[in-house]
């Protein structure tokens, strides 16, 4: 997998369905445009919804309306200034018929520079069922097919599998649009990728009603786990996320994979002994690569060699036996407040740490 | 692939899941969390580290004198004083955990794979004396030379180890090459493997399925995928996936995931994201 990897925004259709301003999402592009966004897809039905007009935004040409078949819809769309239209279809077994979706897109033809189908339930379906659209493709110029998996359906083995043998055959590129029921929606974009597709959907930590694949995750192993270099730099991405998400009244759980606030977080003895000696020991990539910074907490789970760190951290130097001794008391103030020390509680103990050891020996 | 018949879960979330920095579980958070994790049909219980002290074997003790199905296994360094204190806790089934990479054994041991596969034999010499189960820990296996892990899984096979840990210590694996990994290892290796990945880059759940589908025999997971730095593959998204791509029950019943992610959100003072997989709340209403 060595081509460009063009991430489809999600995160904006997700904003809108939540009522964030137009004015913060002005905000939120110029940010999300850092990362590799080859365009934005804003759902109709949410731009309805939340009353937004965009006829005079300078967004317009970077983002893609969603429509269902309806020749209402497709009129709407139009409508509001779009020319670039993504027609939604959800492929019935039982009643194959295209009609529908071909008369949607000669409207949208009509009047759209660029027209894309996306097949929500495009991994439920064999590959001969998904054959019976390559004609409409090529007679409608569509640019790019969506292939959606609306449902979960897939894990990685089964995208690669399915999305390598359709691009054998289909007559225009396509794109992947994963969701994340089951907690595999980036390794499934990843998996996509490495099939040979160059677009995936993805919203910052994987937002969206149905969840997606998180962008900060399939750019960022593309760039560390694969070594492509061209790859957007991560140096402000966790300030840029977060603000994103901050934008929706988002909050990102401390531990969200690369730009939570605790992921570069160490408070085991065992870690912080291990990332004094070498920082990769216990960690994939240096905190700086995404715009955080390596922080070393005293807690429950320190050891001797963690609070030595922590005191040398203030030009004070621990013995090992002042350290044991204060190693039982920080473990149990802990215990007992149920969350790490204070660096002002950690003062304390050091000031009064002739008083401790003597009440110990007593 | 072939079709898995055998596939264990091992949780971890009061050993790697508590050593998430910042949090604290109590012993009634943990009691709490054990009978549910033993009632939704958890076997395997890695409760915590004896040597952390006094307080935490009380804790440990007290979890032991439970009446669970679970067994409750403790978690060690190579170190006979660690070992001496999961004994005299009780524990009558032992994890020991050594790196197997050298960039471990160099920088963190500053020792050398001979001292590696000496201190093993030693620890278990000890705990074969006391005649408990164990299972071994090969610490960053994913960095580790292969020929390096058999060698030592070989090892921990002599003395009698109930299985091998594949540690992702730094999750540094995505899908592709944890199978490439487990494949290669699993019909070489003397032991069952069991597969412990951590989420550095949203991996884990992935990785582990993959490891699965590789051959893997057991999982280490925590509840909410609560653990060091992006935590642990989460013990929903396992079990859930294992359901619907492969149509595999491995004994936790899937009723029960929502209730267990909850507890250990409140008792990590972390409440699930609602676009969290699985026990999310937008990811509950949609499914």
């Amino acid at each position: 997998m060595k081509q460009m990897v063009m991430v489809v925004d999600q995160t904006i259709n997700e904003a809108l369905r939540l009522g964030t301003p137009i004015a913060a999402i002005e905000l939120m592009i110029p940010l999300l445009k850092k990362y590799s966004i080859e365009t934005v897809d804003v759902s109709l039905h949410h731009l309805q919804r939340s009353g937004t007009s965009l006829e005079q935004s300078l967004l317009l040409p970077l983002l893609r309306c969603k429509t269902h078949s309806s020749l209402e819809e497709i009129a709407e769309a139009k409508q509001m200034g779009f020319t670039r239209l993504i027609i939604t279809w959800c492929h019935q077994p039982l009643h194959p018929s295209m009609d529908q979706l071909a008369d949607a897109l000669a409207a949208a033809q009509e009047f759209a520079q660029e027209v894309y189908v996306c097949i929500e339930n495009a991994a439920e379906l064999s590959t001969s069922e998904l054959t019976l659209y390559w004609s409409l493709l090529v007679r409608y110029q569509v640019k790019r097919l969506i292939y959606q998996d609306i449902g979960s359906a897939l894990e990685p083995f089964g995208v690669y599998r399915k999305l390598e043998k359709l691009q054998r055959t289909i007559p225009c590129p396509m794109e992947f649009h994963g969701h994340n029921a089951y907690g595999l929606a980036s390794a499934n974009s990843l998996a996509a990728l490495r099939s040979g597709v160059q677009y995936v959907a993805a919203a910052v930590s994987g937002v969206g009603s149905p969840n997606h694949a998180a962008m900060e995750e399939v750019l960022m192993v593309v760039k560390h786990l694969w070594k492509q270099e061209q790859m957007p730099s991560g140096i402000s991405l966790t300030a840029d996320c977060i603000q994103i998400l901050s934008y929706m009244g988002v909050q990102l759980p401390v531990d969200k994979a690369l730009i939570g606030r605790d992921v570069f977080a160490h408070e085991s003895g065992i870690h912080v002994d291990g990332i004094t000696k070498n920082p990769l020991l216990y960690e994939v990539i240096e905190p700086e690569e995404v715009g955080q910074t390596r922080q070393l907490v005293i807690g429950k789970h320190s050891g001797t060699a963690s609070l030595r760190i922590k005191f040398l951290q203030w030009n004070l130097d621990l013995s090992q036996t002042e350290a044991l001794h204060m190693l039982e008391k920080v473990r149990r103030i802990a215990s007992m407040q149920k969350s790490p020390l204070s660096d002002l509680q950690l003062h304390q103990l050091y000031w009064h740490r002739d008083e401790l050891q003597n009440s110990q020996i007593s | 692939m072939d079709h898995k018949t055998r596939f264990q879960i091992v949780d971890t979330t009061f050993r790697d899941g508590e050593q998430s920095a910042g949090v604290v579980f109590s012993t009634e958070e943990k009691i709490t969390m054990a009978i549910a994790l033993d009632r939704a049909g958890v076997s395997w219980i890695e409760a915590g580290t004896p040597a952390m002290g006094q307080e935490e074997q009380e804790t440990l003790r007290t979890l032991l004198a439970l009446p669970l199905h679970a067994t409750l296994i403790a978690w060690n360094r190579a170190d006979l004083a660690d070992i001496r204190a999961s004994l005299s806790c009780g524990f009558s089934c032992i994890h020991i955990s050594l790196p197997v990479s050298d960039l471990h054994i160099d920088y963190k041991l500053k020792k050398d794979r001979k001292w590696v596969i000496n201190q093993l034999k030693t620890a278990l010499q000890l705990v074969q004396s006391y005649g408990c189960d164990f299972t071994v820990g090969a610490e960053d296996t994913s960095r580790a030379d292969p020929e390096f892990f058999l060698r030592f899984a070989d090892v921990a096979a002599q003395f009698g180890a109930m299985r091998i840990r594949f540690a992702d210590t730094v999750g540094c694996l995505d899908p592709f090459m944890t199978f490439d990994r487990l494949q290669n290892l699993v019909s070489r290796c003397s032991l069952p493997i069991e597969f412990h990945g951590h989420n550095d880059f949203g991996l884990a759940t992935a990785n582990t399925l993959a490891a699965f589908q590789a051959g893997a025999e057991f999982a280490s997971v925590t509840l909410a995928g609560i653990g060091e730095r992006a935590g642990n593959a989460s013990l929903e998204e396992v079990v859930a996936s294992l359901e619907k791509f492969y149509g595999y029950h491995c004994g936790v019943e899937s009723g029960a995931l929502g209730s267990l992610a909850e507890l250990v959100a409140k008792a990590s003072n972390r409440p699930l994201f609602p676009y969290r997989p699985v026990v999310g709340s937008i990811c509950r209403m949609i499914m």
